[in-house]
């Protein structure tokens, strides 16, 4: 027992003075792909909020004088064939369908996290129940369902809105919970119960911080999914309904024109690409992030 | 339990018990325990002897499924089963802290570790958030924390093992408990660290007079903060005394072996591991009449198959288990521990 000698006397002035390690904040820290990717989200993201002041057209200004036109500096990506900007609709679409993917991204998240948070936490009855609802909204055909909710609310933005955050905190929900059933076990939540704090502080205050990264980065996932979902839903009618644009009823006006003007679905299709590239950037450089934040 | 001197926690007859598939399983049997204020008292004993849960039914947090099934526990004067949710948790953060084995995640990684002291006081002491700040920065340097203004803006994964245990304590101790629940608090660590932290525990009792139950299963550390100690074997206490009266006339065969297991550092480079117990301590499905620690007793009778383990007088204070006294006629307190050596 070489540490009894160690009693009696005071203990040695503690010897530790490493620097806290520098830390970067926000989004410096981050790795250089992931910096990418909300950069694209980013100009996205502006040009739709800026829609109306940059963009050089009304969505809906027609002009017979130039149908068809390929792209040039006046149309930057043509014109279509009643002679609107393609450019200046598909700014407007992306306003429309950005405003409506964070919607119906954002708000089931603290949803799902919230009920799956729960059910990790409290285990027993209120987890098998809850367990098995998500279960079961995830394994229902998503597709259908908006397009079931579309046939009562009538077509229209309104069925995405109602439609997809039915099933989507339930991913949400899942993923919570399984994170929650590890971090339970984690002494530090042991602690926060030996401190007397409530249980609403343990779940909010110390599990939801701990357990929002994963659902963080898989809404980046969520939000190509949602703005495909909005696309395809437009392109088949049942979204904004015309003369208004969405990126999928643009795609789907130029469809018929693909060999003869090409740019007015390939365009606004490529920006549904860049859409899904920078969010997949953003995500997977969070989650390798996460992965060196970690150890 | 000196007379006069009323004591801060009493533990009676506490009984754990798990349902598992193999039907109950008692864990904790029969204990008991009482800690005055300002004192230091051991537990020790094995893996799965029941001192973790002994330590933890105190704050009512035995791990589920396990439960209390029967027993006392009384927190000065309040009954401790008793409560209600609402009162488990003003004892929780109030009257009692509890620190444990592993610094490494007891702390919550996403929060600073200022921030954390700091939330404590503000819930529990209804601190306002200067206040709260201004009081953590002087808890971080009281448990020995150099430079916490800057310190206190670091996040846990920055802190080495010790620091750790050092914020974990004075998280524990933050609202000026009355006990401190210390499981197995320097395991984790290594022997400078943990002679550190020891230390800065009999400091808090001295400064503070905040009674602690320390929990280990190492006999060199609680011989050096204990003032009395309670030695648990399959969840029965089989020994328990003052610290000096248990290490020189050790009266269970068990206790003796504990402490004959201890390596001696004799002279340079010299170790001499004295003994090791044979066997395993037994299942807890396992029902045994008798003696617990009989199938592993080298002093074995046949009479110990009808040992109550109910702990009867040696002296004032220290009680034992077992009836047989293997050691008291043929062993003089000098000669304590020799027998055992052949």
């Amino acid at each position: 027992m070489s540490a009894v000698d160690a009693l009696g006397q005071q203990p040695p002035p503690v010897a530790e003075t490493v620097e806290p390690r520098r830390r970067a904040s926000g989004l410096r820290a981050l790795p250089l792909q992931a910096k990418i990717g909300a950069g694209i989200l980013a100009v996205l993201f502006l040009a739709g909020v800026l829609a109306p002041l940059i963009a050089p057209y009304g969505q809906n200004e027609l002009n017979f004088a130039h149908v068809f036109n390929s792209p040039s500096p006046s149309h930057l990506m043509g014109t279509d064939g009643a002679g609107r900007d393609v450019f200046s609709r598909t700014l407007y679409a992306l306003r429309l369908d950005l405003a409506i993917v964070v919607l119906v991204t954002f708000v089931p998240l603290p949803i799902g996290v919230l009920i799956g948070a729960m059910a990790g936490y409290f285990g027993g009855a209120f987890d098998a129940i809850i367990s098995r609802i998500t279960d079961t909204m995830i394994a229902f055909p998503f597709v259908v369902l908006v397009i079931a909710v579309i046939s009562i609310v009538g077509p229209g933005v309104k069925g995405v809105l109602i439609g997809v955050p039915i099933v989507a905190w339930a991913l949400y929900a899942r993923l919570a919970r399984s994170e929650m059933l590890v971090l339970r076990e984690q002494p530090f939540m042991l602690a926060t119960t030996a401190l007397g704090y409530s249980r609403r502080r343990t779940i909010l205050r110390h599990a939801v911080p701990n357990l929002m990264r994963s659902s963080l980065i898989y809404s980046t996932l969520d939000m190509v999914v949602n703005l495909l979902l909005l696309a395809g839903l437009a392109y088949l009618g049942l979204g904004a309904q015309p003369p208004n644009a969405e990126l999928g009823s643009i795609i789907a006006d130029g469809q018929s024109t693909l060999l003869t003007a090409w740019w007015v679905a390939t365009l606004p299709g490529l920006v549904v690409v860049l859409f899904g590239v920078g969010a997949g950037l953003l995500g997977d450089g969070l989650s390798d992030g996460q992965l060196r934040g970690r150890l | 339990m000196g007379p006069g001197s009323k004591s801060v926690l009493t533990i009676e007859g506490l009984r754990v018990e798990f349902d598992s598939p193999h039907g109950r399983v008692v864990a904790v049997r029969d204990a008991g325990l009482s800690i005055r204020p300002g004192e230091i008292v051991g537990l020790i004993g094995e893996s799965g002897s029941g001192k973790t849960l002994t330590c933890r039914s105190v704050i009512r947090l035995v791990p589920w499924p396990g439960q209390i099934s029967a027993g006392e526990i009384e927190f000065d004067g309040r009954d401790v089963l008793g409560m209600t949710a609402k009162e488990l948790r003003d004892l929780r953060a109030h009257d009692v802290g509890m620190i444990y084995q592993d610094p490494f995640s007891s702390l919550n990684p996403v929060f600073r570790i200022g921030d954390q002291v700091a939330e404590t006081l503000r819930v529990n002491l209804g601190m306002g958030r200067t206040e709260g700040r201004t009081r953590a920065l002087e808890l971080l340097r009281d448990v020995g924390i150099p430079d916490p203004e800057r310190r206190a803006l670091s996040y846990p994964h920055e802190f080495s093992g010790g620091m750790r245990q050092r914020v974990m304590i004075a998280l524990a101790t933050a609202s000026q408990p009355r006990l401190l629940l210390a499981d197995e608090p320097t395991t984790a660590l290594d022997v400078t660290t943990q002679a550190q932290i020891l230390a800065l525990l009999m400091r808090l009792r001295e400064e503070r007079d905040i009674a602690v139950l320390l929990v280990s299963h190492d006999f060199g550390v609680i011989a050096q903060v204990c003032d009395r100690v309670a030695v648990m074997y399959g969840g029965h206490i089989v020994e328990s005394g003052p610290i000096a009266g248990l290490y020189n006339d050790a009266q269970h065969p068990y206790t003796r072996a504990l402490l004959d297991s201890v390596p001696q550092l004799e002279s340079a480079g010299r170790v001499t591991r004295k003994s090791v117990i044979p066997g395993t301590p037994p299942e807890p499905t396992e029902s045994l009449t008798g003696c617990v620690f009989k199938p592993r007793c080298r002093h074995a009778q046949a009479s110990c198959d009808l040992v109550s383990m109910a702990l009867e007088p040696v002296s004032p204070g220290h009680v034992t288990a077992c009836p047989v006294r293997p050691f008291a006629a043929a062993e003089g307190g000098q000669a304590k521990r020799a027998g055992a050596e052949a």
